[in-house]
């Protein structure tokens, strides 16, 4: 991959300008469950991770140094930022609660997007000790918005595997979030 | 088996396959899932399917949901006396409130620029420290205001501006499919607010469609003016920090390179943002964000000419467009102001200026314009030979033979049109500070085209002024009408003193191109306790100059060169001196400088009035002279202050001096509910006939709350609506109409000012009110209505008035007291000129003349 030297300098204004064309396959299949969102809901689900991401990483000075890697490493530091604030948030939710546990504490917290967020994290960290390559797939499909054909390229490897990953990913993922969560 | 039991099955066998290859996949499957068929089938359809993956990926998004959509902290807190209330928006470096400033006595609603973090915000509050002012006093109804700025809690800078309720420009020109000359007009709206912060030294760098919103009213609002440069960081201009709200698409190549900035920048902006509005598309695409880049393909981008894109579209605009978008600065316009002059010359007709071609071009352009029989034309010719040397005479700037091409086109106009002053005659002036000058002089009427030509020239003996000197030209005193304006010399022997005022550029006027431009300039003082204090304006140059009130001075001016208009004041420091503004439709209601507008809103002095203006179409008939009728609905509980402004009407074009738009300054007080108001402007139907329909806008300024109101309207001939098979809208009511006929008073003589004051047949007057000027010194004055008949039926004392503008008011009752009944009536306005003047007849100094110049307007009630 060429390198970027866009992204030597502040991410917040970089990442705007790397991350806008990646999304094509990502924004089609998150035009599946938008239409479940309200109507009046303009951003679309790849731009709120990116919006998400640049709002959290306003005030840090991040700085990246291995431009041969910088999707990768823009796809890895998006996941960090965004998993770092769900888990403060939830730490702060679960500690501002005190006694007052509500007795379908569980469902509500199965609903919680920053808790989800936390266990998928967890999910993946143990899948990248399995599976290393299934879980770079991961990223950077979901916390980059890489194209099949992007990550293909990204990782050396075949579109075909690119899928095969990904959905064995996401496979094992849930299933792994559904039996931490029942344990 | 459970599906958790499956699950677990399925999890373990995706565990063992690891990162397998999917050539491999089907024996290595076998191998793990042996008999259990239900398990392969689970396995095999989730590796054809994209279920898990949707999870998956509405998780990731759910969260990033949950971070945007997070309750903001700002929400609902307050920055200073404002109360934040919604997020509007956001951009690369700021975010954007709504907030309304909640003191217990008002409430109104303002927008917040909150900027993000990463910046200085200490450096970023000084440099607004030294601009504020400055960005304070862009007070012009097409600019946002900037109220104030400060840092939040956290330290994050934020300005406070005027809230604008609108959309984009580009957008506004699409939805509505405006026409080419509707986009040009609704341009040259945004080159005027543009010049009048570039007469201010102030440059916006951030020009685009997004920073120009379109009011429902059809009003557009610059916003942003100053923050870039206050972004960029004083004098570096745009400079990496200023990198991420650079537009590309709509900066210059100076500015991209990160050369310094200057005004020629912003009028490249235009010129983009007037291609678009024209075409729809942009000149070139920016696409990459690396500035060298950038800047090959701005400089390499073939620009297709807008007429190739959209029909309708003709050349002359190709040129105009194009030249103010040269790469090199010095290629562009001299102005903002003459690029959208040139606008306006197509609009006119006129031969445009980035098209300064051939003589056949120009006689082409000359032919279509004028309708002028081929008699007339020699005659024009005959004029112009006169003129021509005339101007040459006086100027030394441009060659001869600029000058008579453009002393054809604009004489072709004077001729075509007949104009005749006649109406409401100006009374040019010229006014100096203390010192000595050598003053000559120089005044040349014409008369209409079937009269001759008097060329007058006088010269006037060094005089040693200790206060400031106005020269009044009568033009009727000689039996003439102004057809070309009056010119004056001035030659200064010494330099003239100033005392705490310095000298400022004003900006350019054309050179002897005999049209009268508006000029209008300011000083804002941080106390409005000076009512004995003088503020002079001299001209330095060889301009003609008109003033007329205090410190606040509006006038019309044909000037043939740079013009340079210099402030000098005794007994009190100018805190922020104005330039001036020429040919600017502007009229400042009232000064007020930054520091009392902000005593203001510290005490809470704001209007709570609401209020809501109609304006209606109307058609008018020839031989009408204009008065705009409008209602306005004053909703608040107590009564409140107004004062107005027209502009933009048709047959404006330009020639005819703003200033004459100009209705009665001063205020009137409304009580509270609705009532009709006309607005009177000296145009005749005739006048407005030449270009048919168009709109006029009129500006309200509540003056307790100095929010301007922008109100349009449509005007249009009965004539034009019949021959393009318009409905005609309602005739403008003839009763409504208030034709004031101004009569200069004669030397000598004490004839008062007049004013002819007609009402509708059924009802009485109820109030009439005219302001005027009172020129150099105080003096008494006296207010007459005076009956058809000639009788005085009503005498007002109106005590020793001091200088500056004044409005009085006839309540509509005799010296009895009783309600006069409607008719004609005339106001006179009887006062003693203190100024010497100097008759080079009679070789001495006289004193006893009366002028001024004099406005008018008229309030009914319903």
């Amino acid at each position: 991959m060429p390198t970027d030297h866009r992204l030597t300098g502040r991410w917040t204004r970089s990442i705007g300008r790397l991350l806008p064309d990646l999304y094509d396959d990502l924004r089609a299949l998150a035009s599946r469950f938008m239409s479940r969102e309200r109507p009046n809901h303009t951003l679309q689900p790849t731009a709120l991770v990116h919006e998400a991401f640049i709002r959290l990483a306003e005030g840090e000075a991040l700085q990246v140094t291995d431009q041969t890697h910088a999707r990768a490493l823009a796809a890895q530091t998006m996941r960090r930022v965004l998993v770092d604030h769900a888990r403060r948030a939830s730490v702060q939710k679960r500690a501002g609660k005190g006694d007052e546990v509500p007795l379908d504490e569980e469902r509500t917290e199965g609903t919680d997007p920053f808790m989800a967020l936390v266990e998928l994290d967890d999910a993946f960290s143990a899948l990248r000790r399995i599976a290393p390559r299934k879980a770079r797939v991961v990223e950077l499909r979901f916390f980059a918005g890489l194209s099949l054909a992007e990550v293909a390229n990204e990782l050396g490897i075949s579109e075909r595997t690119v899928t095969y990953d990904t959905r064995a990913a996401c496979a094992w993922i849930k299933a792994e979030m559904a039996r931490s969560g029942t344990s | 088996m459970t599906s958790d039991r499956l699950w677990s099955d399925v999890q373990r066998v995706l565990e063992s396959l690891g990162d397998v290859d999917p050539d491999d996949l089907p024996s290595k499957l076998d191998a793990l899932c042996g008999a259990d068929s239900r398990l392969g089938r689970e396995i095999e359809a989730i590796l054809s399917s994209d279920d898990g993956l949707v999870d998956v990926a509405e998780i990731v998004t759910d969260a990033a949901r949950q971070v945007v959509s997070e309750e903001d902290p700002l929400l609902d807190t307050r920055l200073g006396p404002y109360r934040i209330t919604r997020r509007l928006g956001e951009g690369g470096m700021s975010v954007v409130y709504l907030a309304a400033r909640d003191d217990d006595t008002f409430e109104r609603a303002v927008c917040v620029k909150v900027m993000k973090r990463g910046l200085d915000t200490d450096a970023l509050l000084r440099r607004f420290e030294t601009e504020r002012r400055i960005l304070a006093n862009l007070d012009h109804p097409n600019i946002a205001r900037l109220y104030d700025g400060s840092s939040t809690s956290e330290g994050r800078p934020y300005f406070v501006m005027e809230h604008v309720d609108g959309v984009p420009i580009d957008e506004y020109v699409r939805s509505r499919d405006l026409s080419v000359d509707r986009c040009l007009r609704l341009f040259r709206i945004v080159c005027g607010a543009v010049d009048h912060a570039h007469q201010r030294l102030i440059v916006h760098r951030d020009l685009k469609p997004h920073n120009i919103l379109v009011t429902e009213a059809g009003s557009p609002k610059l916003l942003d003016f100053g923050i870039a440069k206050l972004l960029g960081g004083g004098d570096t201009g745009l400079t990496q920090t200023a990198d991420a709200f650079l537009t590309p698409d709509y900066a210059s190549p100076e500015q991209i390179r990160g050369e310094p900035i200057s005004t020629a920048s912003d009028q490249y902006s235009l010129a983009v943002l007037l291609y678009v509005m024209l075409t729809g598309r942009r000149p070139y695409e920016v696409t990459t964000s690396d500035r060298s880049a950038m800047e090959r393909a701005v400089a390499d981008a073939s620009v297709a000419r807008p007429s190739t894109l959209r029909g309708r579209i003709p050349r002359d605009l190709d040129h105009i467009v194009l030249k103010a978008m040269r790469p090199d600065e010095s290629d562009r316009y001299e102005s903002v102001h003459e690029f959208s002059d040139d606008v306006d010359r197509y609009l006119t007709g006129l031969p445009v200026r980035a098209r300064r071609g051939t003589w056949r071009y120009r006689a082409g352009k000359f032919l279509r314009r004028s309708r002028m029989k081929v008699t007339v034309g020699v005659l024009v010719l005959t004029l112009l030979t006169v003129l021509g040397l005339q101007t040459l005479r006086l100027t030394h700037i441009r060659t001869r033979a600029e000058t008579v091409a453009r002393q054809l086109s604009e004489m072709a106009v004077v001729a075509d049109r007949e104009i005749s002053f006649v109406e409401a005659p100006s009374t040019p002036a010229l006014e100096f500070g203390r010192g000595s000058f050598t003053l000559s002089a120089w005044v040349r009427m014409t008369g209409r085209a079937d009269q001759p030509v008097i060329i007058m020239d006088k010269r006037i003996p060094p005089y040693h002024f200790s206060r400031g000197f106005v020269m009044f030209v009568y033009a009727d005193r000689l039996g003439l009408q102004i057809a070309d304006g009056v010119r004056v010399h001035a030659h200064p022997s010494g330099t003239p003193t100033q005392t705490t005022g310095s000298t400022f550029h004003l900006g350019r006027g054309d050179l002897g191109d005999g049209a009268w431009h508006h000029v209008a300039a300011s000083v804002h003082r941080d106390t409005l306790d000076a009512s004995q204090n003088n503020v002079t304006l001299y001209v330095d140059g060889e301009p003609d100059y008109v003033s007329s009130a205090n410190y606040v001075r509006t006038g019309d001016v044909s000037c043939p060169a740079p013009l340079r208009v210099g402030v000098e004041c005794d007994g009190f420091q100018i805190a922020r001196p104005f330039t001036g503004s020429i040919r600017h439709p502007q009229v400042f209601g009232r000064a007020i400088g930054a520091e009392e507008m902000r005593r203001r809103f510290a005490q809470g002095h704001e209007s709570l009035n609401t209020d809501v203006y109609h304006l209606p179409e109307f058609t008018i008939a020839d031989g009408d002279s204009i008065a705009i009728p409008l209602v306005i609905e004053n909703l608040g509980s107590r009564p409140a202050s107004y004062t107005w402004t027209a502009s933009g009407l048709p047959g404006d074009n330009g020639h005819p001096p703003l200033s004459r738009f100009e209705p009665a300054s001063g205020n009137v007080i409304l009580a509270p509910g609705p009532s009709s108001v006309a607005i009177t402007i000296g145009m005749s139907a005739r006048e407005i006939a030449r270009s048919g329909s168009g709109s006029f806008q009129v500006s309200v300024v509540n003056v307790e709350s100095l929010e301007p109101v922008i109100r349009s309207g449509q005007v249009m001939t009965a004539e034009w609506a019949r021959q393009r098979g318009v409905e005609p809208t309602p005739p403008y009511a003839p009763n409504l109409r208030q034709s004031g006929t101004l009569e200069e008073s004669e030397l000598d003589s004490g004839i008062p000012l007049a004013l002819e004051v007609r009402v509708r047949p059924n009802g009485f007057i109820t109030d009439a009110s005219v302001a005027f000027d009172v020129g150099l010194a105080p003096r008494p004055m006296r207010m007459e209505v005076v009956a058809l008949s000639g009788e005085v039926i009503r005498s007002v004392d109106l005590g020793t008035m001091s200088i500056g503008q004044h409005s009085v008011a006839w309540d509509g009752r005799d010296d009895d007291g009783n309600r006069v009944p409607s008719g004609h009536y005339a106001i006179d306005i009887i006062g003693r000129r203190s100024i010497t003047r100097w008759d080079p007849d009679g070789e001495e100094w006289i004193r006893p003349e009366e002028s001024g110049s004099i406005t008018t307007r008229v309030v009914y009630l319903p």
